[in-house]
């Protein structure tokens, strides 16, 4: 498995219609669709980034990966046997890529009404997050590392957000893999 | 009930009041993330005393999705 991260201020005119180019129709209008201009640079810089990141992996040209959907919905490479997964938050973009499904999910670290948490959290996590001997900080960074793997573990098998309590950030039967990476928490499920 | 929702959508997004309707796409034209969504659905369920079960917040893409959930209940 590999991990590769993007931040979108970079990405270029050159390269923003180079890979707006080699987007389907379908992605090209969802680009087009967004009212703000960082959301069409983020999703081009995912595109670029996805593509080179399964190209280092393969061993073929970035030009030549074919995007596809899977039944559940899932997006694959047609014509390779390569899993990848991708995710946006701030300003970085990060994809992961495997022989076998992954889940990745990056999140910044930003001040938040730490209430949601008992929307998405069980008790253990509860527990975890307002920990009395912590600062708010420390709280934030506590949910943001559950979020993040419970957004993972959804997106390893790629069937949308469903009963977040369920997935307990303690007891996992997934490997999980947490980087913390400047403001960033992200985690990899596989 | 639109205009109560267009107001907490326009202090989320910075999107002004007036730009905002039922046909408005929540990621699209709002530029929420996953993330934003689920904590629009905790603000939402305050304000207008409802419960949104996780798996139905990805099924809200649009402002007058929001507004058909919130009539429903």
């Amino acid at each position: 498995m590999k991990w590769y991260k993007y931040d979108f201020r970079d990405l270029t005119d050159e390269e923003y219609h180079k890979w707006y180019s080699l987007m389907t129709e379908e992605k090209q209008q969802r680009v087009d669709r967004f009212r703000f201009n960082d959301d069409r640079r983020r999703t081009i810089a995912g595109e670029m980034l996805t593509r080179k990141a399964i190209a280092e992996c393969c061993c073929v040209t970035p030009e030549s990966i074919v995007f596809d959907t899977k039944e559940n919905g899932k997006p694959c490479i047609a014509n390779l046997n390569v899993e990848f997964n991708i995710s946006h938050s701030g300003d970085m973009v990060v994809c992961a890529v495997d022989n076998k499904p992954i889940g990745i999910d990056i999140e910044k670290i930003r001040p938040i009404d730490l209430s949601v948490s008992y929307k998405f959290c069980n008790n253990d996590e509860l527990d975890y997050i307002f920990d009395t001997t912590i600062s708010k900080d420390e709280a934030l960074i506590r949910f943001f590392k559950i979020w993040t793997y419970k957004e993972a573990y959804f997106k390893f098998f790629g069937t949308g957000i469903t009963d977040f309590k369920s997935i307990d950030y303690f007891n996992t039967d997934k490997n999980k893999i947490m980087i913390a990476y400047d403001e960033y928490i992200i985690h990899l499920v596989n | 009930m639109l205009e109560r929702l267009k107001d907490i959508l326009s202090k989320t997004t910075g999107v002004k009041v007036d730009e905002i309707n039922e046909k408005s796409d929540l990621k699209a034209d709002l530029g929420l993330s996953s993330f934003d969504l689920a904590e629009l659905a905790c603000v939402v369920e305050d304000e207008f005393d409802i419960e949104i079960p996780n798996r139905a917040i990805t099924t809200l893409k649009t402002v007058g999705d929001v507004i058909a959930f919130i009539e429903k209940q």
